[in-house]
């Protein structure tokens, strides 16, 4: 699933690092969500949406398959 | 100290004594007797893995106090959704060709005529293993 976590984090000017320690997640999380080689759970998009300030949907771009 | 440490400690005792206990059935008391080899090396190896174990949460524990910072970022990296998606995977691929390696194992075992005991222990195991994956499957269909 592709999503636009890379452009959200360098708009607001922080590192992986720093965006890992927010979400409690590794900073390879980041990296494999940012690459959309990871889907996250749930959990962690309502979490990622929250941390953002938007939808979900706005974040995370379905594509059927 | 913190929880962790206490078990820590107990660990490191138990697994200590269970270290002499066993190096002392191996070389005091006397006789070939298969069983006493037998539970002294059991306890042997009981007793490291508790040692090890213990040792491993006493420095857990120090790592808590001393660096919480460092604590905190161990617990993510451990609690990592990824991690654990990942490690989950890994075992459940490990699980497959066990299944299938276990059944190789058993064919060859029994073309090489082993004393057929030892032969229903092994399918023993199989089978125990099998069983806990239905459990396992039947009881994670119920919750979720």
């Amino acid at each position: 699933m592709k999503n636009i976590i890379e452009e959200l984090r360098k708009q607001k000017g922080i590192r992986q690092e720093e965006l890992a320690m927010a979400l409690e997640v590794s900073r390879q999380t980041i990296g494999s969500l940012e690459n959309g080689r990871y889907n996250p759970s749930i959990q962690l998009a309502f979490k990622i949406s929250k941390y953002f300030g938007l939808k979900i949907e706005d974040i995370f771009i379905y594509e059927e398959e | 100290m913190s929880d962790k440490g206490r078990v820590g400690t107990v660990l490191v005792i138990v697994g200590v004594f269970l270290v002499l206990a066993s190096m002392f059935v191996f070389f005091f008391v006397k006789g070939e007797n298969f069983t006493y080899t037998v539970i002294s090396f059991s306890i042997f190896g009981g007793g490291f893995g508790l040692l090890g174990d213990g040792l491993g949460r006493l420095n857990m524990a120090r790592i808590a106090k001393k660096d919480p910072e460092k604590m905190k970022e161990f617990n993510i990296e451990r609690n990592d959704e990824r991690n654990i998606s990942i490690d989950e995977k890994a075992r459940a691929k490990a699980f497959s060709l066990m299944i299938y390696l276990f059944s190789i194992v058993l064919v060859v075992l029994a073309i090489m005529r082993i004393d057929i005991k030892a032969l229903f222990i092994v399918l023993a195991a199989y089978m125990i293993v099998l069983m806990y994956c239905l459990i396992i499957k039947l009881k994670l269909y119920r919750e979720m």
